[in-house]
């Protein structure tokens, strides 16, 4: 899924992790 | 606008600008006022902010252009030059100009405070008035000098007053004519000229825009309380019903039928499937008991749907059903195609079906249409597009003559169309933009008379986060502090084995494989091109990524070195494999694949390996997906995924039994989710709540981390 992966140092002693997140809209659009 | 031989300056030609017509003159075209709010007009690069926005503009977005304007005159190059119109909107969003200084050094420092003040985002942050911005310019204009010289210093204020007067008259001529309530209304600069607004502007994601025939009104999914319901908007209105507000799931995927009456969607009550209800949201039923993105045939007695669904069209898994057609009053189903396809659109003729497919055998996906009446059902459709590029959401032309669909072909996600002959699927010409005021649209929608069509837009924003981690107490340590930001969806990434890099894709418009330093220092893309690039793999010596690419045609297995030199095919396999990750002593991958249960390969210098071991199949049917092996090398753990392309949960196996031990979770349902340990005995699990750490031995799973997004 995009944006949710995690990963982690090879010592463990840090986790990696995405955050996503999205503004979505509807437009309409007139053609002349 | 041209700069004289005598230093004089002279609009010949106001180029797109002209006169708008109102709804009391000549035209029969549905134009919107042009000083009505949402409407975008202006000629790209010139814009300010709020004419992209479709926001109401007033002279301030006059002072806007005007500063565009200079900043050209001074440096020779536009302030938001780009390859598209798509992007150069974007960059007049979200960017900001080069400085002025970096292009031509020797202006004065006030003279480029005048173009910042005049192009700051804001309306409010620039200058108010021509006259305050005349006034300021002159006065600096009498101290240009510099370098170039006494001739220089002689001769740039002289232009630069003349360019004043000139503009700064235009400019009047604008304010006076807004005051006047005239209209001054200028044309999009692309190949069919259109206006937009933004109909939708509230907290989160509106989507799935489907538009009645006659345009007036609009169906779309939101999640304001947190699950998708269907609203109902008038055009132009502000007070949006929701048709779905009984339901307890989600509903979405609305679509009206060809006569504005009656409403198709797809809902998660009592099990899924898709339903039928009156435009007002009354009278709903049950039309199956599967299926997604209904689309109604002409004569609205059927209905067409795919059996899989996606919500984003760089976030395929490997699953993908065929098309199937229901009966509006029996609900009997029969098959068009099978293999992967998605988006349908029924042909306003009835003959054929376009859709969202992938070519066989490769990873490609792009537009299909196919025969509505099934007698294609055992093959593939004809395809309508077969290039690189990214083309989704087909949207017929009410004639027939049109297909209409999202590509990312122009370097942003946009609006594209293609002359068709409807009877036979076949491309007509070459696809043309019709580019929205958007870095990324789709999913369309077109009124009857093809005058409107409504679009989804989406705007990202992806955080890669560090936080410390205690393996004894279990626990993570500090807060998550974050490493890189970016506009687009970071798709998967992978820590260097010294700590001291990542590497990761980005997918949203294109996916490329991109690597940094920890602390967001020395970013750079390793992969600039339309194929795609997903499930980068540090090797343990930390000298190679391997990732899985279609660049070859189909899906295989390449390498690079982390400078982006080297890269290579690993793999020259034929079931499209996908997702390497490399044994503790980089002498193995494992690959995952739709079509064998874990594959694993020695990679040989300089030639891609055709060689493949399949790893034994949890059960009858099922495939084992591997994700990560553990430190020693003894064990993998992946998900399982079933004959139906359910994923049922996380599995361990280990190589020395030759045996699986399926631990649940079928929320684990995306790729690259788990992590080992050094341990080889606990994981870390990403899944719908956040990180989890999964003891494979007692089966117990606590939440490490909550995490939310989209």
């Amino acid at each position: 899924m995009i944006g949710k992966s995690v990963g982690i140092t090879r010592d463990d002693r840090f986790i990696t992790y995405t955050e996503t997140a999205a503004e979505g809209d509807i437009w309409l659009a007139t053609l002349e | 606008m041209f700069l004289t031989r005598d230093a004089g300056v002279k609009i010949l030609d106001f180029g797109l600008a002209r006169r708008s017509l109102g709804a009391s003159e000549d035209t029969k075209a549905p134009t919107l006022s042009p000083t009505e709010p949402g409407t975008v007009m202006g000629t790209v690069g010139y814009m300010s902010p709020e004419q992209v926005r479709g926001q109401p503009a007033d002279h301030r977005s006059d002072i806007f252009a005007f500063g565009a304007v200079l900043h050209e005159m001074l440096t020779g190059r536009r302030a938001f030059q780009r390859d598209t119109a798509a992007e150069t909107m974007t960059a007049v969003l979200k960017e900001d100009p080069p400085e002025l200084a970096s292009i031509a050094p020797g202006l004065p420092p006030a003279l480029e405070r005048v173009v910042q003040h005049c192009l700051e985002k804001r309306p409010e942050e620039r200058f108010q008035s021509a006259s305050d911005l005349a006034f300021d310019l002159v006065a600096h204009s009498g101290s240009v000098s510099g370098p170039r010289g006494a001739a220089a210093s002689s001769r740039w204020p002289g232009w630069l007053a003349r360019l004043v007067a000139a503009l700064v008259a235009a400019g009047l001529v604008f304010e006076a004519g807004r005051r006047s309530g005239r209209p001054a209304a200028t044309a999009t600069s692309t190949a069919m000229p259109a206006s937009f607004i933004a109909i939708t502007d509230d907290a989160g994601v509106e989507s799935q825009p489907s538009l009645a025939p006659d345009g007036k009104s609009l169906l779309y999914v939101a999640a304001p309380a947190g699950q998708n319901d269907v609203f109902l908007l008038r055009v132009g209105g502000r007070n949006p019903v929701n048709l779905t507000a009984d339901s307890p799931v989600d509903d979405g995927q609305p679509a009206y039928s060809p006569n504005g009456e009656r409403i198709a969607f797809r809902s998660e009550r009592d099990g899924g499937g898709l339903f039928v209800m009156d435009s007002t949201g009354e009278s709903v039923r049950r039309l199956t008991d599967l299926g997604h993105s209904p689309c109604w045939s002409p004569d609205a007695k059927e209905i067409v749907f795919s059996t899989d669904g996606f919500l984003y069209p760089t976030d395929l898994g490997g699953r993908g059903g065929g098309l199937q057609v229901a009966d509006v009053e029996t609900g009997k189903l029969r098959t068009i195609v099978g293999g992967t396809a998605l988006s349908p659109r029924w042909s306003p003729h009835a003959a054929r079906i376009a859709y969202w497919g992938l070519r066989p055998g490769s990873g490609q996906r792009d537009l299909f249409t196919v025969r509505a009446d099934g007698s294609e059902a055992t093959g593939v459709g004809t395809p309508v597009i077969a290039d690189a590029a990214l083309d989704w959401a087909p949207a017929w032309s009410a004639d027939g003559r049109f297909l209409y669909f999202s590509s990312n072909r122009g370097g942003s996600m946009n609006l594209w169309r293609v002359a068709i002959d409807e009877a036979s699927g076949q491309a007509l010409g070459a696809p043309e933009p019709l580019t929205t005021p958007a870095s990324w649209s789709g999913a369309f929608s077109l009124s009857r008379d093809e005058r409107r069509i409504a679009f989804e837009t989406l705007d990202w924003r992806s955080t890669l986060l560090r936080v410390g981690f205690d393996p004894v107490a279990e626990k993570v340590v500090g807060s998550p502090m974050p490493i890189l930001r970016s506009t687009q969806p970071m798709r998967d990434h992978e820590i260097s084995p010294d700590g001291e890099q990542v590497a990761f894709t980005r997918a949203g418009t294109r996916e490329d494989l991109f690597v940094a330093r920890v602390d967001g220092s020395q970013f750079r893309r390793l992969t600039d091109d339309a194929f795609r690039d997903r499930g980068p793999a540090w090797s343990p010596d930390g000298r190679r990524i391997a990732f899985y690419s279609d660049r070859g045609g189909t899906y295989q297995i390449w390498a690079v070195r982390p400078d982006g030199s080297g890269l290579e095919a690993l793999t020259a396999i034929d079931v499209s494999p996908t997702f390497p990750t490399w044994s503790p002593d980089g002498r193995r991958l494992v690959l995952v694949s739709n079509n064998a249960s874990g594959l694993l390969i020695e990679p040989v210098a300089g030639s891609p390996t055709s060689k493949a071991t399949e790893l034994p199949r949890p059960r009858d049917g099922s495939l084992f997906w591997p994700f990560t092996w553990s430190e020693v090398g003894e064990r993998l753990a992946g998900a399982v995924v079933e004959a139906d392309g359910r994923v049922s949960g996380l599995a361990v196996y280990t190589f020395a039994t030759n045996r699986y031990e399926l631990l649940g979770g079928s929320d684990n349902t995306w790729f690259r989710n788990a992590r080992w340990l050094r341990d080889g005995r606990r994981l870390l699990v990403r899944n719908t709540q956040g990180i989890q750490l999964v003891d494979t031995t007692t089966q117990r799973s606590r939440l490490l981390l909550p995490v939310t997004g989209t």
